[in-house]
Protein backbone atom coordinates (compact mmCIF):
# COMPACT_ATOMS: atom_id res chain seq x y z
CA UNK A 1 0.00 0.00 0.00
CA UNK A 2 0.92 3.35 -1.05
CA UNK A 3 -0.04 6.93 -1.28
CA UNK A 4 1.37 9.59 -4.14
CA UNK A 5 2.88 12.38 -2.52
CA UNK A 6 3.15 16.00 -4.29
CA UNK A 7 6.16 17.46 -2.55
CA UNK A 8 9.61 18.52 -4.36
CA UNK A 9 10.78 15.30 -5.46
CA UNK A 10 8.42 15.46 -8.42
CA UNK A 11 8.90 17.29 -11.11
CA UNK A 12 10.23 16.67 -15.20
CA UNK A 13 12.80 14.07 -15.66
CA UNK A 14 16.50 14.57 -14.27
CA UNK A 15 19.14 14.26 -16.89
CA UNK A 16 22.19 12.59 -15.51
CA UNK A 17 24.81 11.86 -17.58
CA UNK A 18 23.75 8.34 -19.78
CA UNK A 19 21.18 7.60 -17.52
CA UNK A 20 17.89 9.41 -17.73
CA UNK A 21 16.05 9.57 -14.08
CA UNK A 22 11.94 9.56 -13.65
CA UNK A 23 11.30 10.33 -10.13
CA UNK A 24 8.68 8.53 -8.63
CA UNK A 25 7.70 10.12 -4.88
CA UNK A 26 5.52 8.84 -2.48
CA UNK A 27 4.83 9.73 1.37
CA UNK A 28 4.83 6.11 2.27
CA UNK A 29 5.64 3.02 1.41
CA UNK A 30 6.18 -0.61 2.87
CA UNK A 31 9.57 -0.24 0.88
CA UNK A 32 10.36 1.72 -1.94
CA UNK A 33 11.80 -1.25 -3.78
CA UNK A 34 8.33 -3.42 -3.43
CA UNK A 35 7.14 -0.67 -5.35
CA UNK A 36 9.64 -0.47 -7.78
CA UNK A 37 8.88 -4.14 -8.41
CA UNK A 38 5.78 -3.44 -9.21
CA UNK A 39 6.61 -0.67 -11.81
CA UNK A 40 8.80 -2.96 -13.13
CA UNK A 41 6.14 -5.66 -13.63
CA UNK A 42 4.52 -3.13 -15.69
CA UNK A 43 7.28 -1.85 -18.23
CA UNK A 44 9.04 1.12 -15.96
CA UNK A 45 12.15 2.36 -17.96
CA UNK A 46 15.61 1.87 -16.38
CA UNK A 47 16.46 5.06 -14.33
CA UNK A 48 12.72 5.00 -12.88
CA UNK A 49 13.53 5.93 -9.12
CA UNK A 50 11.23 5.41 -6.15
CA UNK A 51 11.63 7.63 -2.94
CA UNK A 52 9.49 7.78 -0.27
CA UNK A 53 9.81 9.90 3.09
CA UNK A 54 8.63 6.48 5.31
CA UNK A 55 9.06 3.13 5.06
CA UNK A 56 6.97 0.98 6.71
CA UNK A 57 8.61 -2.26 6.00
CA UNK A 58 12.27 -1.03 5.01
CA UNK A 59 14.29 -4.01 4.59
CA UNK A 60 17.23 -5.08 4.76
CA UNK A 61 19.65 -7.81 3.98
CA UNK A 62 16.69 -10.85 3.77
CA UNK A 63 14.60 -10.38 7.35
CA UNK A 64 16.33 -7.67 8.84
CA UNK A 65 14.40 -4.40 9.02
CA UNK A 66 15.96 -1.20 8.13
CA UNK A 67 14.48 1.77 10.19
CA UNK A 68 12.93 4.20 8.24
CA UNK A 69 10.97 7.11 10.10
CA UNK A 70 10.07 10.43 8.50
CA UNK A 71 13.44 12.56 7.75
CA UNK A 72 15.58 9.91 6.25
CA UNK A 73 16.24 9.31 2.53
CA UNK A 74 14.92 5.80 0.93
CA UNK A 75 14.80 5.21 -2.59
CA UNK A 76 15.27 2.22 -5.33
CA UNK A 77 16.53 2.57 -8.40
CA UNK A 78 15.00 0.24 -11.05
CA UNK A 79 17.92 -0.40 -13.77
CA UNK A 80 17.51 -2.95 -16.49
CA UNK A 81 21.29 -3.71 -16.67
CA UNK A 82 21.84 -6.51 -19.45
CA UNK A 83 25.51 -7.50 -17.87
CA UNK A 84 26.51 -10.88 -17.06
CA UNK A 85 25.60 -11.62 -13.52
CA UNK A 86 29.12 -12.41 -12.27
CA UNK A 87 28.95 -8.48 -11.99
CA UNK A 88 25.88 -8.00 -10.58
CA UNK A 89 27.72 -7.59 -6.95
CA UNK A 90 28.67 -4.65 -8.15
CA UNK A 91 25.86 -3.00 -8.22
CA UNK A 92 25.40 -2.65 -4.77
CA UNK A 93 29.29 -1.58 -4.53
CA UNK A 94 28.51 1.20 -7.32
CA UNK A 95 25.31 2.77 -5.21
CA UNK A 96 27.91 2.20 -2.40
CA UNK A 97 30.04 4.45 -3.40
CA UNK A 98 27.71 7.10 -4.94
CA UNK A 99 26.37 7.51 -1.64
CA UNK A 100 30.21 8.02 -0.19
CA UNK A 101 30.47 10.57 -2.76
CA UNK A 102 27.48 12.57 -2.17
CA UNK A 103 27.35 12.66 1.35
CA UNK A 104 31.29 13.76 1.90
CA UNK A 105 31.23 17.10 0.47
CA UNK A 106 27.76 17.72 2.46
CA UNK A 107 29.82 16.75 5.60
CA UNK A 108 33.46 17.75 4.83
CA UNK A 109 34.32 14.30 6.32
CA UNK A 110 35.36 11.15 4.90
CA UNK A 111 33.20 8.05 3.99
CA UNK A 112 34.32 4.79 5.09
CA UNK A 113 32.37 1.43 2.72
CA UNK A 114 32.10 -1.46 4.92
CA UNK A 115 32.50 -4.40 2.41
CA UNK A 116 30.15 -5.00 0.92
CA UNK A 117 28.69 -1.73 0.53
CA UNK A 118 27.60 -0.56 4.11
CA UNK A 119 28.72 3.51 4.14
CA UNK A 120 30.08 4.18 7.58
CA UNK A 121 30.92 8.00 9.36
CA UNK A 122 32.69 8.72 12.18
CA UNK A 123 32.96 4.70 12.93
CA UNK A 124 28.71 4.60 13.03
CA UNK A 125 26.52 3.38 10.07
CA UNK A 126 24.62 5.91 8.22
CA UNK A 127 23.34 4.54 5.22
CA UNK A 128 22.82 0.54 3.95
CA UNK A 129 22.30 -0.90 0.11
CA UNK A 130 20.20 -3.88 -0.32
CA UNK A 131 20.24 -5.07 -4.28
CA UNK A 132 18.03 -7.32 -5.36
CA UNK A 133 18.20 -8.44 -9.33
CA UNK A 134 16.17 -10.64 -11.39
CA UNK A 135 18.87 -13.33 -13.73
CA UNK A 136 17.68 -15.11 -16.92
CA UNK A 137 20.04 -17.10 -19.33
CA UNK A 138 23.64 -15.81 -17.04
CA UNK A 139 22.50 -12.55 -17.40
CA UNK A 140 20.90 -9.40 -15.19
CA UNK A 141 17.57 -7.95 -16.52
CA UNK A 142 16.40 -6.30 -14.08
CA UNK A 143 17.95 -4.64 -10.69
CA UNK A 144 16.37 -2.99 -8.05
CA UNK A 145 18.76 -0.85 -6.18
CA UNK A 146 17.57 -0.27 -2.83
CA UNK A 147 18.97 2.72 -0.73
CA UNK A 148 18.83 4.22 3.10
CA UNK A 149 20.05 7.19 4.52
CA UNK A 150 20.23 8.33 7.44
CA UNK A 151 19.46 12.21 7.14
CA UNK A 152 17.48 13.77 10.56
CA UNK A 153 17.53 12.13 13.78
CA UNK A 154 13.88 11.14 14.43
CA UNK A 155 12.43 12.86 17.69
CA UNK A 156 10.61 9.88 18.63
CA UNK A 157 14.05 8.28 19.16
CA UNK A 158 15.79 5.27 17.93
CA UNK A 159 15.39 1.78 18.88
CA UNK A 160 17.73 0.50 21.04
CA UNK A 161 19.70 -1.82 18.92
CA UNK A 162 20.52 1.13 16.63
CA UNK A 163 22.02 3.22 19.64
CA UNK A 164 25.88 4.05 19.43
CA UNK A 165 25.92 1.74 15.91
CA UNK A 166 23.86 4.26 13.76
CA UNK A 167 24.85 8.34 13.14
CA UNK A 168 22.31 10.30 11.50
CA UNK A 169 23.68 13.43 9.20
CA UNK A 170 21.89 15.71 10.89
CA UNK A 171 24.07 14.97 13.92
CA UNK A 172 26.75 16.62 12.34
CA UNK A 173 25.03 19.10 9.70
CA UNK A 174 21.82 20.12 8.11
CA UNK A 175 21.14 18.47 4.51
CA UNK A 176 17.69 18.25 2.76
CA UNK A 177 16.84 14.67 1.42
CA UNK A 178 15.78 16.04 -1.73
CA UNK A 179 19.33 17.72 -2.12
CA UNK A 180 20.97 14.14 -1.41
CA UNK A 181 18.98 12.48 -3.26
CA UNK A 182 19.87 14.49 -6.37
CA UNK A 183 23.50 14.32 -5.44
CA UNK A 184 23.24 10.56 -5.16
CA UNK A 185 21.62 9.88 -8.85
CA UNK A 186 24.55 12.38 -9.64
CA UNK A 187 27.10 10.09 -8.83
CA UNK A 188 25.25 6.85 -9.49
CA UNK A 189 25.02 7.76 -12.84
CA UNK A 190 29.11 8.05 -13.46
CA UNK A 191 29.68 4.57 -11.75
CA UNK A 192 26.77 2.92 -13.49
CA UNK A 193 28.17 3.69 -17.02
CA UNK A 194 32.02 2.37 -15.61
CA UNK A 195 30.43 -0.48 -14.47
CA UNK A 196 28.52 -1.49 -17.57
CA UNK A 197 31.62 -0.42 -19.83
CA UNK A 198 33.77 -3.23 -17.94
CA UNK A 199 36.09 -0.76 -16.69
CA UNK A 200 36.30 -1.29 -13.20
CA UNK A 201 39.55 -0.21 -11.88
CA UNK A 202 38.39 3.04 -11.07
CA UNK A 203 35.58 1.38 -8.95
CA UNK A 204 38.21 -0.67 -6.91
CA UNK A 205 40.70 2.19 -5.78
CA UNK A 206 38.09 4.12 -5.40
CA UNK A 207 36.51 1.35 -3.15
CA UNK A 208 39.89 0.62 -1.54
CA UNK A 209 40.69 4.45 -0.54
CA UNK A 210 37.40 4.67 1.82
CA UNK A 211 37.56 0.69 2.86
CA UNK A 212 37.08 0.84 6.69
CA UNK A 213 38.30 -3.16 7.33
CA UNK A 214 41.39 -2.46 5.19
CA UNK A 215 44.60 -3.15 7.43
CA UNK A 216 42.17 -4.41 10.15
CA UNK A 217 41.92 -7.82 11.54
CA UNK A 218 38.17 -9.18 10.80
CA UNK A 219 36.12 -12.16 11.06
CA UNK A 220 33.91 -13.38 7.90
CA UNK A 221 30.74 -16.10 8.62
CA UNK A 222 30.14 -17.41 5.31
CA UNK A 223 27.78 -20.23 4.85
CA UNK A 224 30.19 -23.10 5.83
CA UNK A 225 32.88 -21.62 7.66
CA UNK A 226 34.44 -18.48 9.25
CA UNK A 227 37.79 -16.68 7.75
CA UNK A 228 39.75 -14.99 10.37
CA UNK A 229 42.40 -12.12 9.50
CA UNK A 230 43.79 -9.20 8.22
CA UNK A 231 41.73 -7.46 5.53
CA UNK A 232 43.96 -6.43 2.78
CA UNK A 233 40.62 -4.73 0.96
CA UNK A 234 39.26 -5.60 -2.22
CA UNK A 235 40.55 -7.80 -5.35
CA UNK A 236 39.71 -6.31 -8.85
CA UNK A 237 36.37 -8.41 -8.68
CA UNK A 238 35.09 -7.03 -5.78
CA UNK A 239 35.94 -9.85 -3.67
CA UNK A 240 37.23 -9.22 -0.12
CA UNK A 241 41.24 -10.42 0.54
CA UNK A 242 41.63 -11.63 3.34
CA UNK A 243 45.73 -12.16 5.16
CA UNK A 244 45.24 -15.40 6.78
CA UNK A 245 47.48 -15.52 10.02
CA UNK A 246 49.43 -18.42 7.89
CA UNK A 247 50.62 -15.88 5.29
CA UNK A 248 47.99 -17.69 2.88
CA UNK A 249 45.57 -15.42 0.83
CA UNK A 250 41.61 -15.65 1.17
CA UNK A 251 39.53 -14.13 -1.35
CA UNK A 252 35.58 -13.95 -0.30
CA UNK A 253 32.97 -13.28 -2.40
CA UNK A 254 30.04 -14.04 -0.17
CA UNK A 255 29.90 -13.95 3.65
CA UNK A 256 29.14 -11.30 6.39
CA UNK A 257 31.72 -9.79 8.52
CA UNK A 258 31.02 -10.46 11.73
CA UNK A 259 33.49 -8.35 13.78
CA UNK A 260 36.45 -5.90 13.14
CA UNK A 261 39.13 -4.42 15.12
CA UNK B 1 30.27 -44.27 -33.32
CA UNK B 2 26.43 -44.70 -33.62
CA UNK B 3 24.20 -45.33 -30.80
CA UNK B 4 22.02 -48.25 -31.00
CA UNK B 5 19.15 -47.19 -28.53
CA UNK B 6 17.84 -50.59 -28.51
CA UNK B 7 21.43 -52.28 -26.73
CA UNK B 8 21.14 -48.99 -24.22
CA UNK B 9 17.60 -50.69 -23.31
CA UNK B 10 18.69 -54.27 -23.26
CA UNK B 11 21.65 -52.84 -20.79
CA UNK B 12 19.16 -50.83 -18.56
CA UNK B 13 17.34 -53.50 -18.48
CA UNK B 14 20.15 -55.87 -17.87
CA UNK B 15 21.88 -53.48 -14.89
CA UNK B 16 17.93 -53.98 -13.03
CA UNK B 17 17.82 -57.64 -13.38
CA UNK B 18 22.01 -58.12 -12.21
CA UNK B 19 21.74 -55.49 -9.73
CA UNK B 20 24.48 -53.81 -11.57
CA UNK B 21 24.66 -50.19 -9.91
CA UNK B 22 27.02 -48.46 -12.47
CA UNK B 23 28.21 -48.97 -15.65
CA UNK B 24 31.12 -47.24 -18.26
CA UNK B 25 31.57 -47.22 -21.56
CA UNK B 26 34.13 -45.42 -23.69
CA UNK B 27 34.37 -45.19 -27.32
CA UNK B 28 36.00 -42.95 -30.26
CA UNK B 29 34.05 -40.50 -29.46
CA UNK B 30 31.18 -40.99 -27.02
CA UNK B 31 31.41 -41.71 -23.20
CA UNK B 32 28.13 -43.54 -22.09
CA UNK B 33 27.83 -43.62 -18.82
CA UNK B 34 24.79 -45.63 -16.66
CA UNK B 35 24.09 -45.57 -13.30
CA UNK B 36 21.12 -46.62 -11.26
CA UNK B 37 20.41 -45.83 -7.71
CA UNK B 38 16.67 -47.54 -6.92
CA UNK B 39 14.38 -48.85 -9.57
CA UNK B 40 15.62 -47.68 -13.05
CA UNK B 41 19.06 -46.80 -14.04
CA UNK B 42 19.47 -43.28 -15.33
CA UNK B 43 22.02 -42.07 -18.46
CA UNK B 44 24.24 -39.47 -19.14
CA UNK B 45 26.47 -38.48 -22.18
CA UNK B 46 29.94 -36.96 -20.98
CA UNK B 47 31.43 -35.99 -23.59
CA UNK B 48 30.78 -34.70 -27.47
CA UNK B 49 29.17 -37.67 -29.60
CA UNK B 50 27.68 -36.81 -32.65
CA UNK B 51 23.80 -34.62 -32.48
CA UNK B 52 22.50 -38.16 -33.74
CA UNK B 53 23.81 -40.36 -30.87
CA UNK B 54 22.53 -37.76 -28.18
CA UNK B 55 19.72 -37.63 -29.70
CA UNK B 56 19.64 -41.22 -29.57
CA UNK B 57 20.65 -41.36 -26.29
CA UNK B 58 18.19 -39.20 -25.12
CA UNK B 59 15.20 -41.33 -26.48
CA UNK B 60 16.66 -44.05 -24.66
CA UNK B 61 17.17 -42.48 -21.31
CA UNK B 62 13.00 -40.91 -21.83
CA UNK B 63 11.93 -44.55 -22.43
CA UNK B 64 13.18 -44.88 -18.39
CA UNK B 65 11.02 -43.38 -15.59
CA UNK B 66 12.56 -40.37 -13.77
CA UNK B 67 14.83 -41.69 -10.96
CA UNK B 68 14.62 -39.30 -8.05
CA UNK B 69 17.24 -40.39 -5.83
CA UNK B 70 19.64 -40.36 -8.98
CA UNK B 71 22.52 -38.10 -8.49
CA UNK B 72 23.10 -38.08 -12.34
CA UNK B 73 20.76 -36.51 -14.90
CA UNK B 74 19.17 -38.29 -17.45
CA UNK B 75 19.60 -36.66 -20.96
CA UNK B 76 15.94 -35.70 -21.12
CA UNK B 77 16.20 -33.15 -18.34
CA UNK B 78 17.59 -29.55 -18.43
CA UNK B 79 20.09 -28.60 -15.85
CA UNK B 80 19.42 -25.35 -13.95
CA UNK B 81 23.57 -24.19 -13.12
CA UNK B 82 24.23 -21.18 -10.79
CA UNK B 83 25.38 -18.27 -12.86
CA UNK B 84 27.56 -16.95 -9.91
CA UNK B 85 29.25 -17.74 -6.89
CA UNK B 86 27.57 -17.53 -3.62
CA UNK B 87 24.83 -18.80 -0.80
CA UNK B 88 21.75 -20.50 -2.41
CA UNK B 89 18.35 -20.02 -1.32
CA UNK B 90 15.44 -21.75 -2.09
CA UNK B 91 12.84 -19.03 -0.42
CA UNK B 92 12.67 -15.18 -0.59
CA UNK B 93 12.86 -14.75 3.50
CA UNK B 94 13.95 -17.42 6.30
CA UNK B 95 10.59 -19.52 6.82
CA UNK B 96 9.10 -18.94 3.69
CA UNK B 97 7.50 -20.70 1.20
CA UNK B 98 9.93 -21.90 -1.34
CA UNK B 99 9.63 -20.51 -4.84
CA UNK B 100 9.57 -24.39 -6.23
CA UNK B 101 8.67 -27.56 -5.23
CA UNK B 102 9.84 -30.82 -7.14
CA UNK B 103 7.14 -31.58 -9.39
CA UNK B 104 5.97 -28.12 -10.03
CA UNK B 105 5.41 -26.93 -13.15
CA UNK B 106 6.96 -23.79 -14.07
CA UNK B 107 7.02 -21.75 -17.11
CA UNK B 108 9.63 -19.29 -18.75
CA UNK B 109 10.61 -16.35 -16.01
CA UNK B 110 9.01 -18.15 -13.34
CA UNK B 111 11.82 -17.46 -10.24
CA UNK B 112 13.56 -20.86 -8.93
CA UNK B 113 15.75 -19.52 -6.38
CA UNK B 114 18.14 -16.83 -5.06
CA UNK B 115 21.80 -17.33 -4.83
CA UNK B 116 22.70 -14.23 -3.11
CA UNK B 117 26.82 -12.53 -3.46
CA UNK B 118 27.96 -9.74 -1.62
CA UNK B 119 24.56 -8.71 0.03
CA UNK B 120 23.37 -8.95 -3.61
CA UNK B 121 19.95 -10.93 -3.62
CA UNK B 122 19.89 -12.28 -7.39
CA UNK B 123 16.82 -14.25 -8.41
CA UNK B 124 17.58 -16.91 -10.83
CA UNK B 125 14.63 -17.17 -13.37
CA UNK B 126 13.76 -20.37 -15.24
CA UNK B 127 14.27 -20.17 -18.52
CA UNK B 128 12.26 -22.75 -19.81
CA UNK B 129 8.76 -24.50 -19.33
CA UNK B 130 8.84 -27.71 -17.88
CA UNK B 131 8.51 -29.48 -14.21
CA UNK B 132 10.83 -28.93 -11.39
CA UNK B 133 12.22 -32.76 -11.31
CA UNK B 134 14.73 -32.37 -8.93
CA UNK B 135 16.32 -29.65 -6.66
CA UNK B 136 19.98 -30.84 -6.17
CA UNK B 137 21.34 -28.22 -3.24
CA UNK B 138 19.96 -27.87 0.47
CA UNK B 139 18.96 -24.37 1.63
CA UNK B 140 21.62 -21.97 2.58
CA UNK B 141 24.34 -23.69 1.13
CA UNK B 142 27.05 -22.03 -0.85
CA UNK B 143 27.60 -22.70 -4.12
CA UNK B 144 30.33 -22.43 -7.42
CA UNK B 145 29.65 -20.90 -10.44
CA UNK B 146 28.17 -23.73 -12.91
CA UNK B 147 26.96 -25.67 -10.15
CA UNK B 148 23.80 -28.05 -10.87
CA UNK B 149 20.98 -26.55 -8.83
CA UNK B 150 18.23 -28.40 -9.90
CA UNK B 151 16.55 -30.76 -12.69
CA UNK B 152 13.61 -29.96 -14.86
CA UNK B 153 11.78 -31.69 -17.25
CA UNK B 154 11.28 -29.72 -20.33
CA UNK B 155 7.61 -29.43 -21.43
CA UNK B 156 6.96 -31.33 -24.83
Amino acid sequence: MCSQSTDSYNGTPMIRGPLEFSIRSFDEVSSTSDIARELAKSGAAEGTVVVAKRQTAGRGRFSSRWFSPEGGLYCTVLLRPDIPAQRSHLLGMTAGLAVADAIEPAIGLPAQLKWPNDIYLTGKKVAGVLTETEVCNERVRLALVGIGINVQRPDSGVPDQLRGRAVWLSELVGVRPADLLTAVLDAFALWYEMLRSGDLGGMVESYNRRGLLRGRDVEVRSADRVTAGRCRGIDARGALVIEQPSGSIKTIVEGKVCSWS
Amino acid sequence: MGIDVELIKQLMQLMVSSNVSELEFEGADIRLKLRRNGAAPAAVVESTGAQSDRAALADAAASQPVDDNSDVATADVAVVKSPIVGTFYRSPAPGAEPFVHPGDYVTKGKTLCIIEAMKVMNEIESDLDGKVVKILIEDAQPVEYSQPLMWIEPAR
